[in-house]
């Protein structure tokens, strides 16, 4: 049975495109049939919950109880992964916390898998949050996410600079979201459905809608790419890692 | 073609067909044919050939719908795309292609101008218009 997983999806600025790459990230696990939940942390109303109303719960990671309700169900829920879209400007808190319950520790000694989708943001501020972010780490999966869906220009990446940062963190591996035209992002968007569910042509209630046909075939095209980056970076391997057994249970296994 | 496993995945989930507007629910949805008269070359005949199959096509009470998409809109369509043929333009796309798909029996005929030959096909490649499997259907 694979090891309980947790990915957080988070970017210390806020527009950067934190819940899009989450929703995509949850159509992608739906349709490789994993079993999934998301807790979204923009209290009190959610964004990735209005697109996933059955997978997502509202939390504010700041609360103690709400910390439990998802780190201290991570083995006894039905999801094997748990992703945790983390709201502007909480990801350096969330990271800090974790360290604190001993999660970053568990990770490390290969009881959890454990990943990180950082967004990052057009300027070389973002740059700086990945070094602040770097000593939270410990043996995370760590993911650097140029999101272009909005048009974004990375044009202060200088690669000398880029290359610097980018090396601070061990095994960090840079996933490229493309650019989703503004009408179909706009319609999804009204839709409040997952980008599935617009491909699809249905209403969250599984009803047919009456969607534009051009404006799912770009949907379907970009989910494509978007889901071939998550290929690349063989994102269906990580989830499905084992839990690390210890030498002396594996003595004791043996005999 | 499907190049991943989440290609074929993706490329697995059957849309929802748009129903006729016109036509009552209870009436068996008819194949629409779709013509594309076309040619990268200007002066080859496309619009000649576009009317005389349209012509063709509302022979005997057929029904037929023609798109005109040539630079100057001067081809006989009676839906033509006004002004331009600039389908860089996503509302035009939709404007052509969300009616093309709709399923009413009516023959579309498109005469695709010279000047418009690539740009529609590279939407007709993005927005997968030839192999998307609408209505459970794998192809048109």
């Amino acid at each position: 049975m694979a090891k309980p997983a947790v990915i957080i999806v988070g970017a210390d600025k806020g527009g950067v495109g934190k819940t899009t790459v989450a929703r995509t990230l949850l159509d992608y696990f739906t349709a490789h049939q994993i079993a999934t939940r998301a807790f979204d942390t923009e209290t009190p109303r959610g964004t990735l919950k209005r697109f996933h109303p059955n997978l997502t719960d509202v939390v504010d990671m700041t609360l103690v109880a709400d910390q439990m309700k998802v780190f201290d169900t991570l083995s006894s829920a039905d999801a094997s992964v748990t992703l945790i879209d983390v709201r502007a400007g909480l990801m350096l808190p969330t990271l800090k916390a974790l360290r604190d319950i001993g999660f970053i520790e568990a990770a490390k000694k290969g009881q959890i898998t454990f990943a990180v989708f950082h967004i990052l943001g057009p300027t070389i501020a973002s740059l700086d949050e990945i070094a602040d972010t770097a000593a939270y780490l410990g043996d995370a999966k760590y993911f650097m996410v140029k999101n272009y869906i909005n048009s974004t220009h990375f044009f202060e990446w200088d690669e000398a600079t880029h290359s610097s940062y980018f090396k601070s963190i061990k095994d960090a591996v840079e996933v490229t979201i493309p650019k989703l035209n503004e009408m179909a992002t706009e319609q999804v968007e009204l839709a409040s459905v997952p980008f599935i569910t617009f491909i699809a042509n249905k209403k969250q209630s599984g009803e047919p809608a009456s969607y534009s046909f051009v404006l799912r075939g770009y949907v379907r095209h970009w989910l494509g790419n978007v889901w071939a980056e998550y290929d690349r970076i063989a994102l269906t391997e990580l989830i499905a890692q084992r839990p690390l057994t210890a030498p002396t249970q594996k003595v004791q296994a043996a005999r | 073609m499907p190049t991943t496993d989440s290609h074929r995945r993706l490329a697995a989930v059957r849309e929802e067909r748009p129903g006729d507007p016109v036509a009552p629910k209870t009436t068996a949805r008819r194949r629409t044919p779709v013509f594309i008269v076309a040619s990268p070359r200007p002066q080859v005949g496309k619009t000649f050939l576009a009317r005389l199959l349209t012509d063709f096509l509302r022979l005997d009470g057929g029904q037929a719908v023609a798109f005109d998409l040539n630079p100057t809109g001067d081809a006989p369509g009676d839906r033509g795309l006004a002004a331009g043929t600039d389908l860089t333009d996503v509302r035009r796309q939709m404007a052509l292609f969300d009616c093309l798909i709709v399923e009413d029996g009516i023959a579309k005929v498109i005469d695709l101008g010279h000047g418009s030959f690539a740009q529609f096909f590279r939407v007709v490649e993005d927005i997968g218009f030839i192999a998307r499997p609408v209505g459970g259907r794998s192809s048109r």
